[in-house]
């Protein structure tokens, strides 16, 4: 194992978060400090946070780059007497790369110019998918976002603006991708460019890709407007390939597959896989556990969820599904579409700091839709088979 | 929409501002996202032109005054630096619109980043609403020795704008103060010097340079 870095400040608190077998922020942040004044006062002050048993940031006014109202949250030190090195140690959320793909050229620069121009320590990733540079002072902003604009990255959101799209790996890794998450990603970055840097909303909006039903950055969680990459044919079956599972050793076809079904519509007689695709609600079990034998159907495109929110402290939120199913292909038109008759709506009718889901669960589902101009579906639902919603105008009903 | 926003407050064209703010709800978002832009003019015409839309249009402007609020506050994540500016010209234009955060900006008078911006938005109010900003006099006294030319120089502005009594000796040292300052009045950005400032606050005509169009 790696030697401990040594620091000449006594940390008996944070030390106890270096014990034990998982990697720790703790042993990060003490490395750092040997080479950065900021980190070794970043290590100084949280002890004294340990040992006073609160936290010393606080509130100390707006800070940005010109022309830019997102990107960068402002903190500082409730201390700065005795961590000056701290007084000013702003958080900057650069844009990712969609899916997360880096060569090791551009992580080195990213890494020089945070060496340069803050505390060195980075976050890669938060839970928004931006790159997180922590700590910097308030007059190294502007040369920072100057040295990483010209090197083509950007900023990424911050408050009640469109926050930085993310996405799984996609179609570049991974078999199971129904539409390329990394394309869109990328398109809707660039054409929604605007409202992640120059907020105007009622609050925060999330956009999260997953490329199947597996849900890999936990969109149905998380983003206000998720897009599950899905099939509406069948699962392709290579029957070949299934006598190789059965020959593994501890594989159960029956207990590990078929009674794990959701909806029961797999069988097996013995020779042949059978499914009823259409009773498969999706779940990818069966595709996850026997990956060389069950692929994605091949008419793909994708399933559209609204309004999720996970905050820390109360109201969580999953989506609802929307749109059942979109084809999903450049250059993406109808989606957008979509989302600009959404954000029209929630422009208007959300309160101050309502994400969509709430605004949605205020007025009601149909009412939204119909607002923003879709059909009532009975997909649009949280459980189908349990508690449908029903769609009826109240005058036709009563005729 | 917000580049072409920008051409028509660059050339004052506040007319079809207005139209195309109530024909298209885009255009109120690329409102909001010019008051971000690094021009302190075009960012001080765009808050004149949602002033225009308090009195033409206050519905579409309402919702909209608790998120510039809102943006005020580092709790918020955003930078909210063109919000001072837009809520003084709708405050002035139609208070009932603006009566919740009409006085949430002096609560940055400690924001150095914000102050210049809030300072002007206070000296606005208090022209129309003199009573209304009473209660900061002081604070904006203390202001007229600042270190930065700016600050005091826009202090002075807005205490003359109030029509401030009593504040003859704090304001006397400007009186030989040769800095000069822009400030945003009659849709352009003016450079005047802070001495020109400090006589017309004390109410001395006559003896200042004009200001001139910066
Ligand atoms: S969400 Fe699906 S497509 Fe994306 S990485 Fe996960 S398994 Fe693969
Ligand atoms: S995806 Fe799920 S529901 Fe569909 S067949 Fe496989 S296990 Fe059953």
């Amino acid at each position: 194992m790696e030697d401990k870095p040594k620091l000449d400040v006594p940390t008996p608190k944070l030390d106890e978060l270096e014990k034990g077998p998982w990697p720790s922020f703790v042993t990060e942040i003490k490395r750092a400090a040997t080479k950065s004044a900021m980190a070794r006062d970043l290590v100084r002050q949280v002890e004294q946070s340990y040992n006073d048993r609160v936290g010393h940031w606080k509130h100390g006014g707006l800070v940005g780059v010109r022309g830019y109202g997102s990107g960068i949250i402002g903190r500082y030190s409730g201390k700065a007497e005795q961590f000056p090195e701290v007084a000013q140690f702003h958080t900057v959320r650069v844009n990712q790369p969609a899916g997360w793909f880096y060569t090791t050229k551009a992580l080195r620069e990213l890494c020089d110019m945070w060496d340069r121009h803050g505390s060195g320590l980075t976050n890669m990733h938060g839970s928004t998918g931006d790159i997180i540079f922590l700590g910097t002072k308030t007059e190294e902003l502007e040369p920072f976002f100057t040295e990483l604009t010209q090197k083509g990255w950007d900023l990424g959101g911050s408050g009640s603006a469109t926050r930085t799209p993310s996405c799984c790996v996609g179609p570049a890794r991974c078999e199971m991708a129904c539409y390329d998450t990394l394309a869109l990603t990328q398109d809707l970055t660039m054409e929604f460019q605007d409202t992640i840097h120059r907020p105007a909303w009622p609050y925060k909006f999330k956009f999260k890709m997953s490329g199947c039903p597996n849900d890999c950055v936990s969109g149905i969680a998380r983003a206000d407007f998720t897009i599950i990459g899905m099939w509406r044919d069948a699962i392709r079956i290579d029957q070949s390939a299934i006598p190789e599972y059965l020959g593994f050793e501890g594989f159960d076809l029956r207990r590990d597959v078929l009674d794990k079904c959701p909806t029961k519509c797999i069988e097996w007689d013995g020779k042949k896989l059978s499914i009823n695709d259409k009773e498969c609600n999706h779940c990818m079990h069966c595709l996850n556990v026997m990956p060389k034998a069950l692929r994605i159907g091949k008419d793909t495109g994708a399933t559209i969820l609204l309004g999720a929110k996970a905050p820390i402290v109360e109201g969580a939120l999953m989506s609802s599904v929307l749109v059942p199913f979109m084809k999903m292909e450049p250059p993406f038109t109808e989606v957008k579409d979509l989302v600009q008759r959404i954000w029209d709506f929630w422009e208007e009718f959300g309160n101050n700091r309502e994400r969509v889901g709430e605004l949605v669960t205020r007025v009601g589902l149909a009412n939204f839709i119909e607002a923003i101009g879709l059909e009532p579906n009975p997909y649009m639902v949280m459980h189908p088979r349990e508690n449908p919603y029903v769609f009826y105008d109240v005058d036709e009903a009563a005729e | 929409m917000r580049e072409e926003l920008k051409r028509l407050l660059l050339e004052r064209r506040f007319d079809e501002i207005e139209m195309k703010a109530l024909k298209d709800k885009k255009s109120l978002r690329g409102m909001m996202a010019v008051l971000y832009d690094a021009d302190d003019l075009l960012v001080h015409r765009a808050a004149t032109a949602w002033g225009r839309l308090a009195l033409s249009s206050p519905a579409s402007v309402r919702r909209f005054m608790s998120r510039l609020a809102w943006q005020l506050n580092d709790e918020s994540g955003n930078i909210g630096r063109g919000s001072p500016l837009v809520i003084a010209e709708v405050a002035r234009a139609n208070m009932e619109l603006a009566k919740e955060v009409v006085l949430v900006s002096t609560h940055f008078l400690e924001d150095r980043g914000l102050l210049k911006r809030v300072l002007w938005g206070i000296g606005r109010v208090g022209e129309v609403h003199p009573a209304l900003v009473q209660d900061i006099i002081e604070d904006l006294k203390m202001l007229l020795a600042d270190a930065e030319a700016d600050i005091r120089g826009m202090a002075a502005w807005a205490l003359g704008k109030i029509g401030a009594k009593g504040i003859e000796s704090s304001i006397a040292p400007l009186l030989d103060d040769e800095r000069s300052i822009t400030i945003y009045e009659n849709e352009i950005m003016n450079s005047v010097s802070i001495r020109s400032i400090a006589q017309k606050a004390l109410g001395i005509t006559g003896c200042g340079p004009a200001p001139s169009a910066a």
